[in-house]
Order: C-alpha cells, then sequence, then structure tokens
C-alpha cells in the first residue's frame, strides 16, 4: 500500500500557462464581444470570412470551459476606427514606449485603444518580427490592471512568407484565431513541450480543443465564483452573486444566478427532505 | 430579494431536519400521535446514529473527459493520472437507501516551469441506492474547489521568430463550481468496493457542459 501511495504522489505531470505581462491582466467584463473591424481589408480572404471564423474560434476552445467565468461573445462588425487606418496602422501596448517612439520616428498612425477584441489584417511590417508569423495581438486599453480591449493583426504583408492565414486549411485558421484570442485574454505562451495547447507558439496538424495547460490559464485568469446544475449553486450562489444580471458587464463573478435556477434549486431540497422523512417513517413503522 | 431568499433557507433547513427529527419529538409543548408500534422497531433519536461506518477512498481523477487535447495530432484525454484521496461517512435510512457524504482532494501537482501548484477539493454527498447485494447506484451533488497558486518569475519561450519573456503566475486563485454527480460502486467483498463517479459541469448550459470523473477503490470500516 505504501507503494502505491508514493508512485501516486511522484507522478510528474508537466502544466505550464504563462500570462503575457507580470500584472496578471485580465478582462473585467464577465462577456466580451470579439468584433472584426469594419474597415479591415485582407488579401485573398474575405471581412465575412473572417467573422465566420470567430464562433467556432471562441465557441468551441474559449467558451467550453466551466471553471472560468468569461464568456467570448462574437458580434460581428465593429465601427470603423477614424482615427487611424487599422489596415496599415503600428499597433502599440500603451506601455511600450520603444514601439510608440519607433511608431513616431517612422511616421506610422498608432492604434488607438479599442473596447473589447478587433480584429483586423494589418500589411505594416513593423507589427510582425518576420514574415512567418501569421498573426500579432496585444492588449491595448487598460483600466487599472483591468484589460478593456485588445486587437489581433493578421499578416497582409505583401511579403509574407507561406501567405500567411490565408494559406491554412480553415481548421487551422480557427487554431490561429483562437491562439491570437488567448493572447487577448491575457495568455502568453505555453510551455515549449506542451504541443497539444492551443497557447504552443507554432500551428499544429490538428487542433481539437483546448489543453490542461489552457484549461487551467482561462480558469486563473477568470475563475469561476459559482456554476452548476441548480441544487446547491442555486443557494449558494445567490449569497454571491444575490443581483447580478447575466448581462452585467462589471460582474466579475459567475452570470448570476436567475430566479428559475434558485426554483429549480429549493424543490430539489424539498424533494430530498421528503424523500428522507418518507424512509424514516416507512422505517418506523411496524413489521407485520 | 433577500428577505425571499432567508424565507426560502430557512424553509429548507426546517424541512431537512424534521427529516432527522424522530416522530417522539415534542412539539410545542406536545407529543405527535403516532401509530403504536413495537418498542424494538422505533427509529432512533438522531442522525448520527444512523452512522453505520467510515470510508476511506483512493483513486485517479480525470478533469474534462475527452474534451481536453493530449497531443498535437488531435486525440482527446480519455484518462489522466491525478491521484486523489477521500473520507467518507454511509448514513443507513433504510436497507436500500444511505447517505453518503465524503470530501475528496485531488493531490497539488507541481507544474514544470511555471511552478504552479494545482488543488482540487471536492466537498459533496450523494445518495446511494443499493440495487443488488454487490452494486450501489449514487446520485448526488459536489462543491468543486480548484485552487492554483503560482510562485511567479517570468520564463523566455519561443514567439514567432524569436523569443519572448513571459511571465508565469503568482497569486492564488479558486474557482468554485457545482456538479451534478452520478456513480455506481461495485463491491469485491464486505469492505472493499470500485467506484466510477462522475462529476458533470455546467449541466444546464450546453455550451459548457463537461463530464470529469474518478476511479475509486474504497475501504469501509464499521
Amino acid at each position: 500500500m505504501k507503494y502505491i501511495i508514493l508512485f501516486l504522489l511522484t507522478i510528474p505531470l508537466a502544466q505550464a500557462f504563462t500570462l503575457n505581462n507580470n500584472f496578471a491582466a485580465s478582462f473585467k467584463k464577465n462577456k466580451v464581444k470579439v468584433y472584426v473591424a469594419g474597415d479591415s481589408v485582407c488579401t485573398g480572404i474575405t471581412a465575412q470570412e473572417l467573422e465566420r471564423l470567430i464562433s467556432p474560434s471562441v465557441d468551441d476552445f474559449w467558451n467550453e470551459v466551466p471553471t472560468s467565468r468569461l464568456r467570448l461573445k462574437p458580434s460581428g462588425f465593429s465601427t470603423p476606427i477614424l482615427t487611424a487606418d487599422i489596415n496599415v496602422a503600428r499597433l502599440c501596448s500603451p506601455t511600450d514606449s520603444a514601439c510608440i517612439s519607433a511608431a513616431q520616428t517612422a511616421g506610422d498612425p498608432i492604434l488607438p485603444p479599442v473596447d473589447g477584441i478587433v480584429i483586423s489584417c494589418n500589411s505594416n511590417a513593423n507589427n510582425f518580427t518576420g514574415n512567418s508569423v501569421i498573426a500579432v495581438t496585444v492588449p491595448n486599453s487598460f483600466a487599472s490592471k483591468k484589460i478593456k480591449g485588445a486587437v489581433i493583426l493578421i499578416n497582409d504583408n505583401a511579403n509574407i512568407a507561406g501567405e500567411g492565414l490565408r494559406a491554412l486549411s480553415h481548421s487551422d485558421r480557427i487554431g490561429v484565431i483562437a491562439h491570437e484570442i488567448g493572447h487577448a485574454i491575457g495568455l502568453g505562451h505555453a510551455d515549449e513541450s506542451e504541443e497539444e495547447a492551443l497557447m504552443y507558439f507554432r500551428v499544429v496538424d490538428q487542433r481539437s480543443s483546448l489543453g490542461q495547460d489552457d484549461i487551467d490559464g482561462v480558469t486563473y485568469l477568470y475563475p469561476v465564483k459559482i456554476d452548476g446544475c441548480g441544487l446547491f449553486d442555486s443557494l449558494v450562489a445567490s449569497t454571491v452573486v444575490m443581483k447580478k444580471k447575466e448581462d452585467n458587464d462589471d460582474d466579475q463573478n459567475s452570470g448570476g444566478t436567475p430566479f428559475w435556477q434558485m426554483g429549480i434549486g429549493f424543490v430539489s431540497l424539498m424533494i430530498l427532505a421528503e424523500i428522507l422523512k418518507l424512509l424514516k417513517r416507512s422505517q418506523a413503522r411496524p413489521a407485520f | 430579494m433577500h428577505f425571499l431568499f432567508i424565507i426560502l433557507i430557512a424553509t429548507v433547513s426546517h424541512s431537512f431536519a424534521q427529516s432527522f427529527v424522530p416522530e417522539t419529538n415534542v412539539r410545542r409543548g406536545q407529543v405527535r400521535p403516532r401509530p403504536v408500534a413495537p418498542v424494538g422497531n422505533v427509529t432512533t433519536a438522531n442522525a448520527w446514529d444512523k452512522m453505520d461506518a467510515w470510508s476511506f477512498q483512493f483513486g485517479s481523477h480525470t478533469e474534462f473527459f475527452n474534451n481536453v487535447q493530449s497531443d498535437s495530432s488531435g486525440s482527446q484525454r480519455k484518462f489522466a493520472l491525478a491521484p486523489t484521496v477521500g473520507i467518507g461517512m454511509k448514513f443507513s435510512f433504510s436497507p436500500a437507501w444511505k447517505l453518503l457524504p465524503e470530501v475528496n482532494w485531488v493531490l497539488p501537482l507541481q507544474a514544470g516551469s511555471s511552478n504552479m501548484i494545482k488543488n482540487l477539493f471536492m466537498i459533496r454527498g450523494d445518495i446511494g441506492f443499493e440495487m443488488l447485494d454487490w452494486l450501489r447506484l449514487r446520485v448526488g451533488t459536489s462543491l468543486m474547489f480548484l485552487n492554483m497558486h503560482g510562485k511567479g518569475g517570468k520564463t523566455q519561450l519561443s514567439n514567432g521568430t524569436g523569443k519572448s519573456t513571459f511571465y508565469n503566475p503568482d497569486e492564488n486563485r479558486t474557482a468554485l463550481n457545482n456538479t451534478f454527480d452520478l456513480g455506481a460502486e461495485v463491491f469485491f467483498s464486505k469492505d472493499w468496493s470500485a467506484r466510477l463517479q462522475t462529476y458533470t459541469y455546467s449541466l444546464l448550459q450546453e455550451e459548457r457542459r463537461q463530464v470529469s470523473y474518478t476511479l475509486f477503490l474504497t475501504h469501509y470500516w464499521e
């Protein structure tokens, strides 16, 4: 027996997600909208095709984690950014002074802060560290260590090696967008031994769901407070998120407990209590 | 709203309390009339008297069955070796029906370069039905406390054509879920059983519904 226990205690499990900033920034909202920029122009892939990639990228990956409070919501096209052309502008984090000064030196317009997650194509080679880079993501809007918005730029440079996103299969395109959304919500790359993780730095052959690192990462950044089946959930959650609404943007707990769910919990407990009473009475009845 | 919630809690608590109180209990100064029964058949005085066994269980927990990618070719994880231990109690309210509360702990897993430590604690209860001499079916619920603690620091990882700095988590955070649970327990002796215990997350939300499970070996002693 002691050998079994010793064996179980020494099982090595390598799991290692990282964050893309040193203060564990995350969206404050439970529901985060994901858009394609209304004025995005891509080569070889239409904005409508890009928009159709969002739903599977969030629903088959990030929205499937029940231990996370985050709900990504595909929201169509955003209104165009008027102060800079998103197809050619420079993307800099507000804290990246080197990027900002380089953009100013080059005369590149800098993308203003956005709300939610905005996806666009972009042909400014300075945004990408090399022609083999398919996409880059930078949270560019913060409010007291919380992310307010992030921009995902798809490399649309004329010199892009292998022709970037447009050359990938449909499933690989979904994997790339899902990976970049992972960066947008605050995650960094997974350990380099973790090819199964969506946040692995390369496109892998088949991407069907999140890896354990991705699940741990999104759970760490967005831990759900209570979520469940409507039994204890209904009662416990009520003490935590008494009057939160599903769409309350400032809600950091779960989506809130609707009345009908409380009702199910209440009725379930009543039924349970009645069963126990009946059991007790049947046991107390005299034997014949 | 708060008032309504307090009434709900009070009603449920009262109902539960009544389910454990013996028929002979005094209410408002009067003894409730009850059928005449032989003395030897009267129920015992409180719920603790119905506790007839302790249990110790150990096994392996698999999180989110068939919905976690396990390699780069797209395979889904069916089984994970995550050691789990727990203790429980058995209350017998009739020969067929049992109440089975327990606490389980999926042991902390030291995680690679990030120095993440992950603990999963379960506080759970089942109603057990003795379907056969050797088979017990369970239905119940759990509160799942998933705790993660990071030790911080930073690491250099590949990013595009070069390397970039990424950061390891450095806080203690806990996610709390409530699950709907089903289980089947097979007895291969009086004191030992093997159990498949499933936990369904987000039962009412199809897009987030996930099933985890634990394979347990359980030892009972009275």
